[in-house]
């Protein structure tokens, strides 16, 4: 009796299985999926051992225990975001710092450094970077026809180190740490997440670059894939080899700190061997993916094949290699920033971003353009961006003194602000993807001035405060300026505008995942692969593929399924 | 419906071994970063080995350059165990990978035997710090040489040395290349120039 009902339940979990698994080639219809529930995992060797076949846990548990890379992704995206308005709380009390230039009201003179620091660390390791690496670890998979990310479990394992990391990061700037903090202790505490944090991001990288690499479908060979799968491998590439060399640094850094604080200068010299990761031209590495969004976004707003995706792969590929920057360790050795090379690629990272501003010009030009709050976010983004390479050029002429002035904190700021803005433009476009949900496109379109506003007034005022002045970055009060105060006032605006934003686009995406309209699989009549799968995707992504013949794989099925009809 | 023809199977790419060759890439740079600011506070540091080391201490040549030997014998096992996979020889992948194993373990032997003769103290600024920063993350690389190695033992011991299982044996070899390399330039800078 026993035996009989086991042989049934075997039976029937072969049967699912079978409906899951890829049909054998040359047998059944292309580029179709099955229907089988969203993220229930049904193992079928299970009946052979126990009674009851194993059931993936669902709710919390099945977020905490996920090896699904569209779940980690949106894990990544849903905590950056929350960073990102912590953040820009922070930045929002620096800038009115500046204008309470004589009681300091608002925070201890020994608070003001820290939280300079901390909100430099944060918009780059905690908001910027994890944002766009979430997005690609969400949708890069599905774009290149992959059935998963590679090693699934060690992207969980870096979101939950990053996660915590991060947590120990914020606990140790609160408890008196950070680079030049007053508590040995806490300043531990501070390198420890920060490794925590590095070998999150390197762990994520290697997942990512190794999924563009070996999971692609057939036929799909580099010079296919889509834009942002290229810009997420050439960035994940340029992070394996430069964020292990902080990573280096702080290990050293541990050992000087625990055992003799003498040779990086104990508590204060922290912040001179770490802080390349957030400073020229690393920065740029750091927002190479959103040169990726850009021209997907462009891609299926235009509804046309691309021509030149050479300039553009080009174009991305070269940022990526210029933005590869703590590895000259310009902040340890000074005298490098006087040298030709180093000078000319600060000059020269605008000619990749002209080239990709071009093909999208062209690309632009040459079709039919639907306007989405995505191609707006995603447009202004790469001008902030062009914009800011073309400011960050000043920075290699050393008789402008540009160097370790608010001119860089300025800058640093227009950067990762076109990521930002970058990373909103990717969250809309792929959010009915990842969720099954349409976000109100009027609603996000009021969104993009807000944000615009927000990123130019944070960075405006700063980059003529140091072109002008030469204030030091860093030095928040008593500059004896006028301009010092207005700054402050038009940062502080900036911030609560980035913050207005921010709050909205959250606003906006949770309220579409819980009572969106259905998205269906292809909202956006888009060209790459990710539309060829149900929204959501479900967790094996693709139950098969037809052969890749062409950067537009989808194009060419609708194109054939049109000459047919 | 969307008619094309349907894909073939796709290639085998590799997956472990793309995945361990980077995180092999990401691991040499650590050590990389930590070798240039070496030299680069040892130069600002006077940039002679008499100026630079601790006094009274003496680099243990002889064991540094068998600590060498080793991790190069550990690399060539380690290339015998691919060798043996491929050709589906069970017995020798497992002696191969035992040996691999042991040689390393017996480098990090000599490590501790080096810093047994040279007895520095980490707090003798600069170059206690950098000494044992750098020797002490190699030494943590080649743990994990050996955890890879152990793995692929057991799934070879296991029976699992066809097709995709000889992957892992093949990415293990890799990362004890990598710390082959590796060591070349720790042993250079740090126990030939010193």
């Amino acid at each position: 009796m026993r035996g009989g009902r086991l042989a049934t339940i075997a039976d029937d979990i072969r049967s699912l299985h079978t409906e899951r698994r890829p049909v054998a080639p040359g047998v059944g219809s292309p580029m179709t999926m099955t229907t089988s529930p969203a993220e229930t995992h049904v193992d079928p060797s299970a009946a052979d051992s126990a009674v009851r076949p194993y059931v993936a846990p669902s709710g919390v548990l099945a977020w905490l225990t996920t090896g699904d890379h569209k779940r980690i992704g949106r894990l990544y995206v849903g905590i950056a975001m929350l960073f990102g308005l912590a953040t820009a709380v922070v930045g929002a009390l620096l800038s009115l710092e500046r204008v309470d230039d004589a009681s300091r009201v608002l925070l201890r003179a020994s608070a003001v450094p820290k939280l300079f620091s901390l909100y430099h660390y944060s918009l780059a390791f905690l908001v910027v970077l994890p944002l766009l690496l979430g997005l690609a670890i969400a949708v890069v998979p599905l774009q290149v026809g992959a059935q998963g990310i590679a090693f699934p479990r060690a992207a969980a394992l870096s979101f939950w180190a990053w996660l915590v990391g991060s947590g120990l990061l914020i606990g140790a700037y609160a408890a008196n740490g950070g680079p030049g903090g007053g508590k040995d202790e806490s300043v531990a505490l501070f390198l420890a997440s920060f490794a925590l944090i590095l070998f999150a991001l390197i762990a994520a990288s290697v997942c990512l670059a190794t999924t563009v690499i070996t999971g692609r479908a057939a036929g799909m060979s580099l010079d296919r894939v889509p834009a942002f799968a290229w810009a997420a491998l050439a960035t994940a590439v340029g992070l394996i080899v430069s964020l292990p060399v902080v990573l280096g640094n702080v290990i050293l850094l541990t050992i000087d700190h625990r055992y003799a604080q003498s040779l990086f200068g104990g508590n204060a010299g922290v912040g001179k061997y770490i802080d390349m990761a957030v400073r020229q031209p690393q920065t740029y590495l750091y927002v190479v993916p959103a040169l990726g969004i850009v021209a997907d976004i462009v891609a299926t707003a235009v509804r046309a094949r691309q021509t030149m995706r050479g300039v553009l792969f080009v174009g991305i590929g070269l940022a990526a290699i210029l933005g590869v920057g703590v590895d000259i360790q310009a902040s340890v050795n000074p005298q490098i920033r006087n040298q030709f090379l180093f000078i000319a690629a600060s000059i020269g990272f605008a000619l990749p971003l002209l080239a990709v501003l071009g093909w999208t010009g062209l690309a632009l030009k040459n079709g039919k353009v639907r306007a989405t709050a995505s191609l707006a976010f995603g447009m202004l983004s790469l001008l902030l961006l062009v914009a800011s390479a073309l400011l960050g050029a000043l920075t290699g002429f050393e008789r402008l003194g540009l160097v370790d002035s608010t001119y860089e904190t300025g800058h640093f700021n227009l950067v990762l602000g076109a990521g930002i803005l970058a990373g909103l433009a990717a969250v809309f476009h792929w959010w009915p993807k990842l969720t099954g949900k349409l976000v109100s496109d009027a609603l996000a379109k009021l969104l993009v001035l807000p944000a615009l506003g927000g990123v130019v007034l944070i960075s405006a005022l700063e980059l003529v405060l140091g072109l002008k002045d030469k204030v030091a970055a860093g030095a928040v009060k008593d500059t004896g300026s006028d301009l010092t105060k207005t700054a402050g006032v038009v940062g502080f605006i900036g911030q609560v505008l980035l913050l207005l934003a921010l709050v909205g686009a959250v606003g906006l995406l949770m309220k579409a995942w819980r009572d969106g309209e259905a998205a269906g699989d292809d909202p956006w009549d888009g060209q790459t692969l990710e539309w060829a799968t149900p929204s959501p995707a479900p967790p094996a992504n693709f139950a098969e593929l037809a052969v890749v013949r062409s950067p537009e794989p989808l194009f060419d099925l609708k194109h054939a399924a049109g000459k047919d009809a | 419906m969307l008619a094309l023809a349907p894909a073939a199977t796709p290639p085998r790419r590799r997956q472990l071994l793309v995945g361990t060759s980077l995180a092999g890439g990401a691991a040499a740079m650590i050590l990389a970063g930590q070798l240039a600011l070496y030299m680069q506070i040892r130069d600002s540091n006077g940039g002679s080995t008499r100026k630079w080391l601790p006094a009274k201490t003496v680099v243990p040549e002889v064991a540094a350059t068998t600590m060498l030997i080793t991790v190069y014998a550990a690399s060539l096992m380690a290339q015998w165990a691919v060798h043996a996979v491929t050709r589906g020889d069970r017995r020798h992948t497992a002696y191969a990978l035992g040996l691999t194993g042991t040689f390393a373990l017996a480098a990090i032997v000599a490590q501790v035997r080096i810093y047994d003769d040279m007895a520095v103290k980490v707090v003798k600024a600069p170059y206690g710090p950098l000494f044992y920063g750098i020797t002490g993350t190699f030494l943590l690389l080649a743990v994990i040489g050996i955890g890879f190695a152990v793995v692929a033992a057991v799934r070879s011991l296991g029976g699992r040395t066809s097709g995709p299982d000889r992957e892992i044996v093949s990415a293990a070899a890799l990362w004890i290349h990598m710390l082959s390399v590796v060591f070349t330039f720790v042993w250079f800078v740090v126990y030939a120039v010193k």
